[in-house]
């Protein structure tokens, strides 16, 4: 008797059936992949970067140009000398009421209250100061030191506004009053493009201007249908290497950070840096301190605590941090030492 | 124990002996992946587990052919992680693409290398490719950090171990007759 | 009660020797010399900046090499503890069995890692850390 044949249709049609499943189930998964898109521009005298997460590639599109535009209406209305809102306040008579908008109002109101808050470390109304430095609104990379005269000169002449609430006026109190915001701006700025981002139902995003970053949501990390959402990775610029990381954060749900350096603006005369976060006590920029970084839980906190911070130096700033709940900070002093505030969870950063 | 070898003449279609041995081969292998889930894993890395399963690879490659064999390796890891309760996971995946390719090389390593190889060589290979696959899966889409490749010495060792032990337990298999009379009730050639 | 367990060695042995052929043989081997081969490679990674612990899996703290002190965590046989010193962390104390990753000592590169498996956790130096964005 010869041996039967074995015929084998059967494993045949599973295998194509197979394939045919396995590459409908890829393309399948390409197709419901979240979409990435990164968009940067020079913005508020810095580098502003957004990268957002979502399904829709028009929907980001859309997104991250409103997002932008609302940065720029932020630029243009805080700028202190320019043709917005702040610049016409910064020219009208000083001692006279000045209708502001509902914005402005607020935002000078929380920009007060930090003045309060840090004991005069943070402080708005230093823009005649900028300007003899040399720190002006776009600053062309020059600076000179002023004399002690000229500094003597502006500490001594009384400056501050005040705020009343229900007409929302403001009151300079003197022409050496030049209300600047650029110690609050970017994080403001930062906070409002996050809402509108916020606000189109995207999956995640990230907002960076100039060292002023807040998040939403989880960067997606996909393969095939499984997702991972991990949360967004932050390095910190070392102070002294350009290259060089000083640590990293694992920033969530709409965490903020802001840093305040003495390597973001300054300049140098006879071998001396001068940079551009002034002491209002002094009137020189403020020592002690070479970065402070702030986490906070939105980024107008973030950027006027770093200010504030830096100013006040290592033992003042630390006990103003943490005195703040939800505020971590982490400084490096002149000597090169990194400290942090108490809280700091070690689980996600890195120093 | 020894199962004597039976008559070659059965009263059952061949094709559907075949399935039902398959079949049962399956369900030993479905067993056996439950069973070692529930051993501690031995690395801190998902879908690392000791390669028992890959015995049931063996024995089905050999007494069925390499296509069931690899259709076998492919629905134990697919049901497995069922059962298991980790479809879909991150070791799922790992698992599948090892136990894949394991089979195959395990299938080509049976028809190739066999003189030079005995079925501990072939199992040895078996396990070394299926963590191999697994670490370099979980790189390719999960991980990307070379750190990751620092395990690698340690799975192929453990690969080296279990391999061995399968290989051992299918070579006393083999000697005793099993793997034959699952041939002759077949009706393949033996290899 | 050490001749019995010597006995069951040269059985093992005897019993790999007649299962085996020769190219079994040479596999094994090379699978040894390998897996010994490939660990100094391995450690020849830039130096660390920060140690990520894992426990069962989940990060639970990011260390700097740069700070230095003694960390510990609960697993599920007990405490671990960890040391960082000049740049470079080791296990001090396991409650594992074998102890593998306090002989381990030392390590301070990229790519290193310490794995404490009965406790469940795992040390590892990462490598280049890719980040989302950069605050300058």
């Amino acid at each position: 008797m010869d041996k039967p044949t074995l015929k084998r249709p059967r494993w045949r049609s599973v295998l194509w059936v197979a394939l045919g499943a396995f590459v409908a189930a890829l393309a399948l998964a390409a197709w419901l992949q979240p979409h990435e898109l990164v968009r940067e521009q020079i913005l508020l005298g810095t580098f502003v970067q957004i990268k957002a997460y979502g399904g829709d590639a028009k929907e980001l599109r859309l997104a991250l140009d409103d997002a932008f535009a609302e940065i720029r209406r932020v630029q243009q209305r805080f700028s202190r000398s320019g043709t917005g809102e702040l610049g016409q306040l910064n020219r009208a008579k000083p001692g006279q009421a000045v209708a502001v908008s509902q914005e402005l109002f607020n935002l000078l109101d929380r920009a007060q209250r930090y003045d309060q808050r840090s004991q005069g470390a943070f402080d708005v109304t230093l823009g005649r100061l900028e300007n003899l430095w040399g720190f002006v609104e776009n600053w062309d990379g020059n600076g000179r030191v002023p004399t002690q005269e000229e500094i003597e000169a502006f500490l001594g002449r009384p400056r501050g506004f005040t705020l009343e609430r229900q007409r929302l006026e403001v009151t300079r109190l003197s022409d050496a009053t030049q209300i600047d915001l650029g110690g609050i701006a970017k994080g403001y700025a930062v906070d409002r493009a996050l809402d509108v981002l916020r606000s189109r139902g995207l999956r995640a995003a990230l907002v960076n201007a100039g060292g002023n970053v807040r998040v939403f949501g989880r960067v997606p990390d996909v393969v095939l249908f499984w997702d991972r959402p991990r949360p967004f990775q932050v390095g910190v610029q070392h102070p002294r290497q350009p290259d060089g990381i000083l640590g990293g954060l694992t920033l969530e749900a709409g965490q903020a950070v802001a840093t305040s350096g003495d390597y973001q603006r300054y300049f140098i005369v006879d071998g001396v840096r001068y940079h551009h976060v002034l002491d209002p006590h002094t009137g020189l920029p403020a020592r002690g301190l070479i970065s402070s970084t702030v986490l906070a839980p939105t980024a107008t906190d973030a950027d006027a605590l770093s200010t504030a911070v830096f100013v006040l130096g290592a033992e003042k700033g630390l006990a103003l941090v943490n005195a703040l709940p939800d505020v971590e900070a982490v400084i490096v002093t002149q000597g090169g030492r990194v400290l942090t505030s108490s809280g700091l969870d070690t689980a996600r950063f890195a120093f | 124990m020894s199962i004597a070898p039976t008559s070659p003449k059965s009263t059952l279609d061949p094709e559907l002996q075949r399935t039902l041995i398959f079949v049962m081969l399956l369900a030993m292998a479905l067993v056996l992946s439950v069973i070692e889930s529930m051993l501690p894993p031995p690395l801190p890395f998902p879908g690392v587990r000791l390669g028992l399963t890959n015995v049931m690879t063996v024995v089905t490659l050999l007494a069925l052919g390499p296509r069931s064999g690899v259709a076998l390796a492919a629905l134990r890891s697919v049901l497995g992680g069922l059962f298991v309760g980790t479809f879909l996971s991150v070791g799922f995946f790992l698992s599948v693409g090892g136990a894949l390719t394991s089979a195959v090389v395990m299938a080509l390593a049976l028809r190739w290398l066999r003189p030079t190889l005995s079925l501990v060589g072939v199992s040895v290979l078996g396990s070394l490719t299926h963590n191999t696959v697994q670490l370099g899966l979980a790189w390719a889409f999960f991980v990307q950090q070379g750190a990751l490749f620092y395990y690698l010495p340690v799975l192929w060792l453990l690969a080296l171990v279990s391999g061995t032990l399968t290989g051992l337990v299918l070579s006393e298999v083999e000697r005793r007759g099993v793997l034959t009379t699952l041939r002759l009730k077949t009706m393949l050639p033996s290899s | 009660m050490k001749r019995v367990a010597w006995n069951h060695k040269v059985a093992l042995l005897k019993a790999l020797l007649d299962h085996t052929s020769w190219g079994d043989r040479a596999l094994m081997l090379c699978v040894l010399v390998a897996s010994a081969g490939f660990i100094p490679w391995l450690q020849s990674g830039l130096p660390g900046a920060a140690a990520v612990i894992h426990l069962n899996n989940e990060v639970v703290a990011t260390l700097s090499l740069q700070r230095e002190g003694e960390f510990s965590w609960q697993g599920p046989l007990g405490e671990t503890v960890v040391q960082v010193k000049g740049g470079k962390i080791r296990v001090v104390r396991d409650p594992g069995p074998r102890q593998l990753c306090v002989l381990q000592g030392w390590i301070s590169r990229a790519g290193q890692a310490l794995v404490c498996l009965p406790n469940r956790v795992l040390i590892q130096i990462p490598g280049q850390p890719r980040y989302d964005s950069l605050v300058r």
